[in-house]
């Protein structure tokens, strides 16, 4: 019989030898891995469906649009670049408010916060990586949908260079508007999900503050049926004067009252068409101070993060 | 006046102190978590021990830069720990309550925290922090599955994986089997034997009685001593405890006691309380009931004078 040998391997420590890059290293690596939360990627198959189910409804109504123009042979006017932000802000706000609280919440909730409290980075690169991380998301959903929306006019008019000189200027108009809309419907939802470590609760105030924001904003800016007053084709909303100022209460409004402005275009509705009365560095300045307010409450209380 | 404790190096050279603490006192609204606390550790590895709600935790996050010292400063390295995230590129942190993404293996966990931390060479740090902690076989699972052990060698893992001048553990060994302690006394050893500065902190004092030549005693929210073990305990037993006696037979039981070994003296107070003071407080516990059996006294309270000194005597001596 043979005596059982063994042999113990001295692993040893070795150091590490290969190059350290800087901050922005760091910054990326919690980029790329909010990046990759907000699209569940690396995650189980459940995790996924939320996200692409609402990126599929955002691109929803670019495609059918394309489809509606190809089908019919241009017969059909396509709802302009304007319209389309204004449709696809509700669903764009619903993703938001419903992934974003994943990008904070669980890693306070959790504890996980630590681990990166204790790496080379501060905690205003965690959050400017995790809010740059949404925002990229958004403005590629944005982008991609008037992409789709501007090559079916394109492709549906007659004379497609021809419409492309003619409307060239909306392109810049795409940019600029896509891009105030996804700053916006990133920072709101991240700036709630600061205050608490629930996602349930910072997607449900979010929403619920849309709900009842907008409710309020069209009733306070509806007509009012026994005015006999009116301007001819126009009606005198419930709250008179004040109303153009009252229809500003509408929180998912607040980026498409800028984007209507931005494309110069003509909004049917009560709300929009008092709002439209007012001067235009009011809607201007209600984007900015609310969504810097915002980013403000977002760095603001993780500054005073305590683990 | 804060009394700043030198914290004996392992090795018989002076070496400059690499973590400063002077005069740091953290408080929660009316609630003082650590109370003027000055040390100094140099390389090697010191043990922070006290139990539980010492303070432990609050002071390593003040080392750590997580936490705002209410009072007093802290240095690490020469800089300041708080607000200064380029210091994390020297000193690695294991803290105790941190939480790992239970979706992430153990391959994307070690490459996540090698990436924040800067590095360019993943996959061979990874390979070279994975075996010290010996889950080369499980870094193709996810973290979700791991057992508590694992989840704690893991992150030991990655506070390792920078290769740092300076380690700080919070509670390293919670949830680890012997086989594991052993593994990681081993690499303790091997890493402060390349000069790195390790602070091990536990609530439980075998777990780093054998690793830990010098230690930080802290106990409710001060630090009780701090230097070597040995020269504690030495000292400890050279230290007369203050207890008060209270009985129905203040004079009798004076008199009994003073027939034994086990006081340095009795006094008896105006109001009948009786003040002992001995060196082996030990057999003090065990001499009073029995005498007032014997004599037929009836106690009535037994209580250290010295609250704090009595917690260090039960936390280092009486195990």
């Amino acid at each position: 019989m043979t005596q059982p040998t063994g042999e113990l391997f001295d692993l040893g420590y070795q150091h590490y030898d290969g190059p350290r890059e800087g901050r922005m290293r760091a910054r990326k690596a919690v980029f790329v891995d909010g990046f990759k939360t907000t699209l569940g990627l690396g995650r189980g198959s459940g995790a996924k469906v939320l996200p692409f189910l609402l990126f599929g409804a955002a691109m929803a109504p670019a495609v059918i649009m394309a489809i509606i123009a190809s089908v019919t042979n241009n017969l059909v006017d396509l709802p302009g670049h304007s319209i389309y932000y204004q449709i696809v802000s509700i669903v764009l706000l619903i993703f938001a408010a419903i992934i974003a609280p994943e990008l904070l919440c669980p890693d306070r909730r959790n504890g996980v916060i630590s681990l990166y409290l204790v790496r080379p980075l501060s905690i205003t690169d965690y959050v400017a990586a995790r809010w740059l991380a949404f925002f990229v998301i958004t403005l590629l959903l944005v982008y991609s949908g008037q992409v789709v929306l501007l090559l079916s006019l394109v492709l549906s008019a007659a004379d497609p260079m021809e419409y492309l000189q003619d409307n060239w200027l909306d392109i810049p108009r795409i940019l600029a508007a896509g891009f105030l809309l996804a700053a916006f419907i990133t920072t709101l939802p991240l700036a709630v999900s600061a205050l608490t470590d629930r996602r349930a609760f910072a997607a449900a105030f979010v929403i619920g503050l849309f709900i009842i924001s907008g409710a309020a904003g069209g009733f306070l800016t509806s007509c009012d049926e026994h005015d006999d007053s009116g301007r001819s084709g126009q009606c005198e909303p419930i709250t008179g004067g004040a109303g153009k100022w009252l229809g500003l209460v509408d929180v998912s409004e607040v980026p498409n009252n800028v984007n209507t402005m931005i494309f110069n275009a003509e909004d049917e509705g009560d709300r929009a068409r008092l709002i439209a009365e007012l001067p235009r560095v009011v809607p201007i300045g209600l984007y900015l101070i609310l969504t810097g307010g915002l980013a403000f409450i977002l760095w603001w209380r993780y500054q005073r993060l305590t683990v | 006046m804060t009394e700043s404790h030198d914290v004996i190096p392992q090795t018989p050279v002076p070496m400059a102190p690499i973590i400063d603490v002077q005069g740091v006192s953290k408080w929660f609204g009316s609630v003082v978590a650590v109370n003027d606390v000055s040390f100094q550790v140099r390389p090697g590895i010191t043990g922070l021990l006290g139990p539980n709600g010492a303070g432990k935790s609050t002071i390593l996050h003040m080392i750590t830069g997580k936490a705002a010292c209410s009072e007093g400063e802290v240095t690490v390295l020469g800089q300041p720990a708080r607000n200064n995230p380029e210091l994390y590129r020297s000193i690695g942190v294991m803290s105790e309550h941190e939480a790992v993404y239970g979706f992430q293996t153990g391959r994307e966990f070690i490459e996540f925290t090698a990436a924040l931390h800067g590095l360019s060479s993943i996959a061979e740090s990874v390979d070279r922090v994975i075996g010290i902690v010996g889950l080369e076989d499980a870094l193709r699972r996810k973290l979700a599955t791991f057992s508590r052990g694992m989840r704690q060698r893991m992150r030991l893992a990655a506070a390792m994986v920078h290769d740092p001048q300076v380690l700080i553990l919070d509670e390293p060994l919670n949830g680890t089997d012997p086989r594991q302690r052993l593994d990681f006394h081993e690499t303790m050893l091997r890493l402060a034997e390349q000069g790195r500065t390790i602070i091990i902190s536990s609530h439980i004092l075998e777990e780093v009685e054998t690793l830990a030549s010098t230690i930080l005693l802290m106990v409710s929210g001060k630090l009780a001593a701090a230097g070597d073990f040995r020269a504690i305990r030495e000292k400890l037993d050279e230290q007369a405890y203050k207890v008060r006696v209270i009985t129905d037979s203040p004079r009798k039981m004076a008199a009994a006691l003073a027939g034994t070994d086990d006081i340095d003296s009795v006094s008896i107070g105006s109001d009948g309380e009786l003040t002992v003071l001995s060196r082996n407080v030990t057999a003090l516990q065990r001499s009073i009931p029995r005498l007032a059996q014997e004599h037929a006294i009836r106690l009535m309270r037994v209580e250290p004078l010295d609250d704090s000194l009595e917690s260090i005597f039960s936390y280092v001596v009486d195990r």
